[in-house]
């Protein structure tokens, strides 16, 4: 496994904690009132779940399971897929950070062109990689 | 592939069905008003598809292909396996069959409730507590061997 999936499944593994605390936390708070203010977690719970556990953890395992390439680098240079991973987990934290103390005008957009960006990459890093037996003979 | 994995995958497909039925059933609902608010069943129908569904799958395909532990010891305890598949099935079916009547003040429907949120919380820590030590890269399996070599 590279060390880019690991970072990448590691951390979708504290974000898929963090998310489902939250959403037992909101789904008790449905059952039986603890906390009137704990709806406001959502946002945090949505943002979480989707970017930073599912969608980090298919791009980490997309990224070791591919094909990887028969010259050079196996799964292209290094510093394109850091930057994947950088895009998305500071997109992510951007967002949070709009939902959460500092919600700054443009935070927001900002947080979802780095989430855009990190996707494209990750399309631009594998693109080549999706090839089939026939194309290397 | 290990038998967990076939249970997990083929009950996340059945999740996955269910969730788009229940999603027809909601837009039925929304055109009938005598059958009520098809919109109190959408949380219902994006967990069936997000937890039931979507992270099940995951955990039954990284159950499967990441690193094996050892050779002796593929995929580490197995009731820590099943007990992740039971309870977050259980946990999901009760969330299932009891939120969307919440609104209806009963003690059944809390404690069900209240329970499914534990279920499914215990489950996902039993996941991250099997997946975390099998995330690793080669490098230090060659290590291992070496080390049992000497």
């Amino acid at each position: 496994m590279p060390t880019i999936t690991r970072w990448m499944i590691k951390a979708s593994l504290i974000y898929f904690g963090a998310g489902l605390t939250m959403g037992a936390y909101l789904l008790l708070n449905k059952a039986v009132v603890l906390d009137p203010g704990a709806w406001s977690y959502l946002g945090y719970h949505i943002e979480i779940m989707i970017f930073g556990w599912i969608l980090q953890f298919v791009m980490g395992v997309a990224y070791w399971i591919m094909p990887r390439f028969v010259e050079g680098p196996p799964r292209g240079p290094i510093w394109h897929s850091w930057l994947m991973v950088g895009f998305l987990n500071g997109g992510i934290w951007l967002n949070l950070l709009n939902l959460s103390f500092w919600p700054v005008a443009g935070l927001e957009l900002a947080g979802r062109l780095l989430e855009v960006a990190s996707v494209g990459m990750f399309v631009f890093i594998h693109w080549d990689r999706i090839y089939g037996l026939q194309e290397l003979q | 592939m290990p038998r967990l994995s076939r249970f997990f995958i083929k009950t996340g497909m059945i999740f996955f069905v269910c969730s788009l039925l229940l999603l027809l059933w909601t837009a039925v609902a929304d055109m009938l008003p005598e059958v009520g608010r098809g919109g109190r069943w959408m949380p219902v129908f994006w967990h069936m598809l997000m937890v039931g569904w979507i992270t099940q799958i995951i955990m039954g395909v990284s159950y499967w292909m990441f690193p094996k532990i050892s050779r002796d010891n593929h995929y580490g305890p197995a009731w820590v396996g099943w007990s992740c598949y039971g309870l977050l099935n259980v946990g999901l079916i009760l969330r299932v069959v009891t939120e969307p009547w919440l609104s209806t003040p009963g003690a059944v429907q809390t404690a069900a409730v209240a329970g499914s949120a534990l279920m499914q919380w215990i489950a996902g820590v039993l996941y991250i507590f099997m997946a975390w030590s099998r995330v690793r890269g080669r490098r230090r399996r060659k290590r291992k061997k070496k080390s049992k070599k000497s």
